[in-house]
């Protein structure tokens, strides 16, 4: 058991659709970050430590500059990959707290995918570098299609049908109707609107894939011992992962262990660190960029096989307020909005705290995993007790 | 080397040349990286060898034979360029010679709604003139694949 760092503090911009913020993704970072520091009756001035994820644009020199923190004592960008990094920058926040090199530290992810550019498009002419250049030529250039790829290959293996793909979908658009904030409220999915929605990459139709958002979301983090006298209820750190196997980064081309990903491993060491079991978790967070590949983490990381995972969440099992395991409860990437996944991290303290739109009733452990096709994975286990 | 036409636009994004990944992109056979040290063959092409840690490496050709380990017909457009491509495919195909190396590519005679996972394919390769970036005009060899009766 761990529980040395507690989230005290969350907070968000409103969220878009890509394009339709009137916000730079800085200030929409202003915006959340404030509203994070707000949340937890903190200042500013309180603030020491910054830690983002894929984000190079936005320097944390500045940010401390701009944002009237008062010094930095710890700043960190977790590298290789994108929003499976989203658990590990709230996994460094907790080190830098627990080992005591920051007192008071913020997380935050802003996007802005209408000015930065979309996710969802590829380039078209000109040259490929890197790993690109064995898949973009071929018309693999966006991430639906390498997690298509992945999806595929793991519903042959298994005998998953779409039925497994689609109830990922369901349970999102479902709980993003009672959550304002989603940009999705208000545009309720069924299965025959999932059916008959055009295919992106299959087996991904249009709803097994996550927006294209603006917006930015921010946690505060701080020591277990300040947390208590704090205004809100800490959602407290009992245990965080985040890694891979020795050959994970050779994806498909070269992986042993294709198609799966990282998750094995970060449940394995998540379970141990915490000392619970998958079957002790009533409420999840789980990043999914792309249904299928969710799935996978799902059975990896340990609620079931993978040969058993259509039967886990089949007939609404994802879904509040009945499911065994609700799913993304404000929405997720695919309904709330994508905030590169950070946005399920606030998303699992709302459930410590007992005030999520879908509240799951007695709640002492709430989990949030990261992004499922690219490693190295991460996942974060709040609870409601040190 | 049997050829074909290039299954994606004419103008579409082509490989960015390294000398790791020549010989895999302009020699038109399915030339392979190999280390020196310790004979592991892998893909793509780097700069060390990730079973041995060695820095030097020979290429090896393997035949032009492979199996569909898996696929996706893309339906949407990623970029105005695809607007006349979409429906294509996109395929993992692992090597006959080297079945632990899977490699990208485009199935090209096979209609999207007969791709199999299993499915046995032989290799061909279309020859773009790579020039415009400020090096040496080169012929590219992209390799594409058929079904194998």
């Amino acid at each position: 058991m761990h529980g040395k760092a507690a989230v005290v503090g969350i907070g968000e911009s409103k969220y878009y659709k890509a394009g339709a913020s009137p916000h730079s993704a800085l200030q929409l970072a202003s915006i959340a970050i404030r509203n994070a520091i707000d949340d937890a009756g903190l200042v500013p001035a309180d603030i020491d430590g910054l830690v983002t994820f894929m984000d190079t644009t936005r320097q944390h020199a500045h940010l401390c500059s701009w944002l009237g923190f008062e010094t930095l004592n710890f700043a960190a960008n977790p590298m290789s990959g994108g929003g499976n990094l989203c658990m590990a920058a709230i996994n460094l926040a907790d080190a830098a707290i627990s080992a005591g090199y920051a007192r008071n530290v913020v997380v935050y992810r802003a996007i802005n995918q209408g000015r930065e550019g979309r996710y969802g498009r590829s380039r078209g002419a000109g040259f490929a570098i890197g790993e690109e250049a064995y898949r973009a030529p071929f018309g693999a250039g966006v991430p639906a299609i390498w997690n298509a790829l992945l999806t595929k290959r793991f519903m042959h293996d298994y005998g998953i049908s779409q039925n497994a793909l689609a109830e990922i979908a369901l349970a999102c658009y479902a709980h993003a109707q009672r959550n304002p904030r989603a940009v999705m409220h208000g545009r309720p999915l069924t299965r025959e609107a999932y059916d008959n929605s055009r295919w992106i990459s299959e087996p991904f139709h249009l709803f097994d894939c996550c927006q294209e958002s603006d917006g930015a979301c921010a946690l505060v983090l701080t020591g277990a011992e300040r947390a208590r006298d704090l205004r809100r209820r800490p959602a407290y750190i009992l245990a965080a992962a985040s890694g891979m196997d020795s050959k994970g980064a050779l994806w498909a081309f070269n992986d042993p262990d294709f198609p799966h990903r990282s998750y094995r491993k970060i449940g394995k060491q998540l379970w141990e660190r915490a000392g619970v079991e998958p079957s002790d978790i009533k409420v999840a967070q789980f990043y999914e960029n792309f249904t299928g590949t969710t799935l996978m983490a799902l059975a990896d990381i340990g609620f079931c096989a993978p040969h058993e995972v259509e039967g886990f969440v089949a007939e609404g099992a994802l879904r509040w307020p009945n499911g065994r395991l609700p799913l993304n409860t404000s929405g997720g990437n695919l309904a709330e909005a994508y905030i590169h996944g950070l946005q399920l991290a606030n998303e699992a303290v709302r459930q410590i705290r007992g005030d999520s739109t879908c509240q799951v009733d007695g709640v002492e452990l709430s989990l949030a995993v990261g992004g499922p096709a690219t490693p190295p994975g991460s996942a974060v286990l709040f609870s409601r007790n040190p | 080397m049997a050829r074909s036409e290039r299954y994606m636009p004419d103008q579409w994004i082509l490989p960015a040349l390294t000398p790791e990944n020549r010989a895999f992109f302009t020699s038109g056979e399915l030339r392979l990286q190999r280390c020196r040290a310790c004979g592991a063959v892998q893909h793509p092409p780097g700069e060390l060898c990730n079973v041995c840690q060695a820095l030097e490496f020979d290429y090896v050709a393997a035949r032009p034979e492979g199996v569909v380990e898996s696929f996706t017909i893309v339906h949407h457009v990623t970029n105005p360029m695809l607007e006349q491509r979409v429906p294509y495919n996109v395929a993992i195909i692992s090597l006959r010679d080297y079945p632990h190396v899977r490699i990208v590519g485009n199935v090209i005679d096979v209609a999207p709604g007969q791709m199999r996972i299993g499915m046995p394919v032989t290799c061909t390769w279309a020859e773009v003139r790579r020039e415009g970036d400020g090096a040496d005009p080169i012929t590219i060899y992209i390799p594409q694949w058929k079904h194998a009766d």
